[in-house]
């Protein structure tokens, strides 16, 4: 059984019967909260749209992977799998193509290969960056973000480099 | 987030005009629309049963609770938020869903943080805690990668969960490194918005 189909039912199981318990009218507070998360989903919906177009856009272009080309030999260098490196650049802009290289390089070396270990840690120690600033400043209509995305995009370089770095030291 | 744009669409046309294909930058741009539409259809469902989930434990007390447990450690990571603030309640449940890895439930509730922390709706300009807690999010502190771990175990993997300590310190120094980004650069700014 997974964990998460554990904790699903048992946490939504206790907050509801927690409010029941201290007696608060749990159905009409359940409506009014979902109507919340309408509205919230429905004018997030413009911003997708434009994300959906920068991220297609660059995934069809094929520049990700001249880049990763491009990264190849610095990554020999520091002893770093270049195998890993498409998966790099596609996870902070595109969940659903970052899973596909993901399987794809299981496929290929197999899960518990080193190369396949360190894809793993990389997907599960970072998140899909542009999609994330995008949905949570797009609902406070918030479009001038600063410096999210050089501290976000430093910070999925720092991922990339201590993945290679821990699965290195931790699981061969 | 216009730089991101306009950035990436001129590279993609000027890279497709160089090495070719371009039906296939025409298909997505054409079908970008549509998956912005299935990505919000997802996307509503789940925001409209966590919202009615949180709602209710908001209502019983349960989120202030869950707001205590976490504010020894966000109080530093987001010193110009009130300890008892809605807003902190908000992000600590966020950091809840986050560390069992449940995605679904993390953006609404995120969303519900980003309202909170909102000075004043016609704002337009996002405040240092807001950039901290964005960032937070895209450096996922997930304590069971759940998604990667059942991945691994239909490839045949025979130790799905062995990638737990990496992961792990992977996680904390990608988060580290971001908020020593961010605490770099808010000083820089905050000059500017003055």
């Amino acid at each position: 059984m997974n964990f998460g189909d554990l904790v699903i039912p048992l946490m939504v199981g206790f907050i509801l019967f927690y409010g029941f318990f201290k007696r608060i009218p749990v159905f009409s507070c359940f409506v009014e909260g979902a109507k919340e998360g309408l509205s919230s989903a429905v004018s997030i919906l413009p911003t997708l749209c434009a994300l959906c177009l920068a991220v297609g856009m660059i995934r069809s272009s094929g520049v990700l992977e001249v880049l990763a080309d491009a990264v190849t030999p610095v990554c020999h260098a520091l002893h770093f799998l270049p195998e890993v490196l498409p998966l790099a650049l596609m996870r902070p802009i595109s969940g659903s193509g970052a899973l596909a290289l993901l399987e794809d390089l299981f496929a290929q070396y197999g899960a518990d290969s080193l190369i396949g270990k360190t894809a793993s840690v990389l997907m599960g120690s970072t998140e899909t960056t542009f999609y994330t600033i995008a949905v949570y400043y797009g609902a406070v209509q918030i479009t001038n973000s600063r410096h999210t995305v050089v501290c976000a995009l430093l910070a999925d370089l720092a991922g990339f480099l201590l993945s290679n770095f821990f699965t290195r030291l931790l699981l061969t | 987030m216009d730089v991101v744009l306009t950035g990436f669409a001129l590279l993609s046309v000027v890279f497709t005009l160089i090495f070719g294909k371009m039906d296939l930058l025409s298909a997505a741009v054409m079908e970008s629309g549509t998956e912005a539409v299935d990505l919000c259809l997802t996307l509503c469902g789940a925001m409209m049963l966590w919202g009615g989930i949180m709602e209710v434990a908001k209502k019983s007390g349960l989120t202030a609770k869950a707001a205590r447990l976490f504010c020894p450690v966000l109080r530093h990571l987001f010193p110009e938020v009130s300890p008892h603030s809605e807003a902190m309640e908000a992000i600590s449940l966020n950091v809840t869903a986050n560390l069992f890895g449940l995605g679904n439930a993390a953006t609404p509730l995120g969303i519900a943080a980003m309202k909170k922390l909102q000075p004043h709706p016609a704002n337009i300009t996002a405040t240092s805690s807001m950039v901290r807690f964005v960032m937070l999010n895209t450096a996922s502190i997930q304590l069971l990668p759940t998604t990667v771990a059942v991945l691994r175990q239909n490839a045949g993997s025979n130790h799905p969960l062995e990638i737990l300590p990496a992961v792990w310190l992977s996680s904390i120094g990608s988060v580290v490194i971001g908020f020593l980004a961010c605490m770099l650069l808010e000083r820089r700014d905050s000059h500017e918005l003055r």
